[in-house]
């Protein structure tokens, strides 16, 4: 009865268009009442959950993203990907999602990711004769590794769920980033091949591809000092997302000399304003978990498909499908929220551990975040250039093809995650 | 509205720029004067608690609380006009529970008389973010099923 009230007013309120954490909060509030719990407990568990220091990493990296692609940060990773690897066949797409990979390991979030780097790529591959649709939807696959290649606002969400090292998450991060982006890249070559994208029409010189390095050496010097921190136990996540943002801060206003004082404010309000976007998701979705968990809804799932009659490897693939359908209509935050605790016991009894289901959890966040109706991203691209999401949508399958294929290889192959660790 | 709107801002913007130098300060701290400091820590997370929720009020202003409207789009306007209204209520409904409920909380706390480990402050404080943040939100709910019934007279 209780799963019913709970999952059926959040469906309803879904489709008729409420904002998701407002879907979420008040499915919640319903099932609160029909089983009789004190309505105090809605502030208590709104307030518990936004008081937390962990979590207090979104702001500053969101802060931190901000003051980089302000900072013409995404411009200079784009120009040394350009000389790196511009000149052959599709390079503009490699330089794409090389570009999306660096500002990945910058930015912790994925729309971020295919705003900075989009908003430049996007027309400069229109302009070189790619098909403006595919550009698009090759920004919006490549800008979801925003949210794999550590720092990463999903994985700082799950390790705070699921109790386990946000810094090992983020190693694991890594290998799983860096095998997606690969695979993007050899499509783009393909489909490049075939469709006659060329490349830059110079090959640059060692002086070019040095010149653009010392260009954007500040850039990719960030990750290092906020993942180096973390790793050799300087500073907290959230510390290093402060340092990110003070670090941006003076390479965008003292260096580069690319925003004055008083362009502070409107940074300032659009990193808050995207915290509070996926801080009120994240409220009210611990509100539900809290709900689904007191419900023993996990422990039944897990029963009944443990009763199930069929190999280990076949009951893994069909997690992985439901999971991949559950994201493509579920935003990510809450998705990892509701949906880790869940599948955990399950996984853990597979044989898979947390933090392997981390990365797990975030791949198929990131093939949610392309996927209509709730592609994030494609609405980001569009937002950004004028292509239809229909159009988007047209092109985006393969690229569907590609990230559920490379879930499937991250779940089975436990190395790629875990090698670093 | 315009003074609501000016309001919200400066308090965002002064609250970021609080919790951002208070992180920082944690972190100068252990390095230079190599002290740990407790307060910091609970500051810069009542300080979030705050801002998140007096954010999304400014989300809801700038239409960024993002939900489905695949299906929404495909509907008659008129039917659309009137699902948009309707989520605006319920939005309206929960807030207002949470701001009921939020300074219920608040009032048996202060009773109890419950103040925060490092800093000595009493706990309705920091609360205090999340009822004061649903009010600025109702208002802007109220504000846009009033922008839309107007349009609709018009």
């Amino acid at each position: 009865m209780i799963p019913i009230v709970l999952f059926g007013t959040f469906i309803i309120l879904i489709l008729i268009g409420t904002p998701i954490a407002f879907s979420i909060g008040f499915a919640s509030l319903v099932t609160v009442v029909v089983s009789d719990i004190p309505l105090l407990v809605v502030p208590q568990k709104l307030f518990l959950a936004s008081n937390s220091f962990p979590l207090l990493a979104i702001p500053f990296f969101m802060l931190a993203g901000k003051l980089m692609q302000e900072g013409g940060i995404s411009r200079k990773l784009i120009n040394f990907a350009n000389n790196l690897i511009g000149f052959v066949a599709g390079g503009l797409g490699i330089v794409t999602t090389l570009s999306c990979m660096f500002f990945g390991a910058i930015s912790g979030s994925s729309t971020g990711t295919v705003a900075a780097i989009g908003s430049i790529m996007i027309p400069a591959m229109d302009d070189n004769g790619y098909d403006d649709r595919y550009a698009s939807a090759l920004v919006s696959t490549a800008g979801s590794l925003g949210i794999l290649i550590p720092p990463s606002i999903p994985l700082i969400i799950y390790g705070n769920v699921m109790g386990v090292s946000i810094a090992n998450l983020f190693t694991a991060g890594i290998g799983a980033g860096i095998v997606c982006g690969l695979f993007i890249i050899i499509y783009n070559v393909f489909i490049s091949k075939r469709k006659g994208y060329k490349g830059i029409g110079y090959i640059p010189t060692f002086k070019d591809i040095w010149q653009s390095f010392k260009d954007a050496i500040l850039a990719l010097l960030m990750p290092v000092i906020v993942l180096g921190g973390i790793y050799g136990g300087i500073f907290t996540p959230t510390e290093a997302a402060a340092i990110a943002s003070l670090y941006g801060f003076i390479v965008g206003f003292f260096i580069y000399k690319e925003f004055g004082i008083k362009d502070m404010k409107e940074i300032f309000l659009t990193a808050i304003k995207n915290t509070s976007v996926v801080m009120l998701i994240i409220a009210a979705s611990s509100f539900f978990g809290w709900i689904v968990s007191m419900n023993m809804i996990p422990q039944k799932i897990a029963n009944l498909l443990l009763g199930l009659d069929i190999s280990q490897g076949m009951l893994l693939s069909i997690i992985l499908l439901f999971l991949v359908f559950i994201g493509t209509f579920m935003e990510g935050n809450a998705y990892i929220i509701i949906l880790a605790p869940l599948f955990a016991p399950l996984m853990t009894s597979l044989g898979i551990g947390l933090i392997h289901f981390g990365i797990i959890m975030v791949v198929s966040v990131c093939v949610g975040v392309i996927t209509p109706p709730l592609g994030v991203n494609l609405f980001t691209a569009c937002s950004i250039y004028p292509v239809t999401i229909e159009g988007i949508s047209k092109k985006i399958l393969p690229f569907f093809i590609i990230l559920v294929l490379t879930l499937f290889l991250i779940a089975f192959v436990p190395q790629i995650s875990l090698f670093l660790l | 509205m315009k003074y609501l709107d000016k309001l919200e801002e400066n308090i965002l913007v002064i609250l970021v720029s609080a919790m951002t130098f208070v992180v920082l300060l944690q972190v100068a701290n252990r390095f230079i004067i190599n002290a740990q400091m407790q307060w910091t820590g609970e500051l810069s997370r009542f300080l979030f608690v705050w801002n998140v929720f007096i954010a999304a009020s400014y989300g809801v202003r700038e239409n960024a609380h993002i939900g489905v409207k695949a299906i929404v789009n495909y509907l008659p306007e008129h039917v659309s006009k009137i699902c948009e209204n309707l989520v605006y209520i319920i939005c309206l409904i929960f807030s207002i529970l949470v701001i009921y409920f939020g300074f219920s909380v608040i009032i048996r706390q202060t009773q109890l008389g419950q103040s925060s480990p490092a800093l000595r402050i009493p706990m309705g404080l920091p609360y205090l973010g999340v009822p004061l943040g649903f009010t600025f939100i109702s208002l802007r709910f109220i504000q846009k099923l009033y922008g839309n019934i107007r349009s609709d007279k018009a």
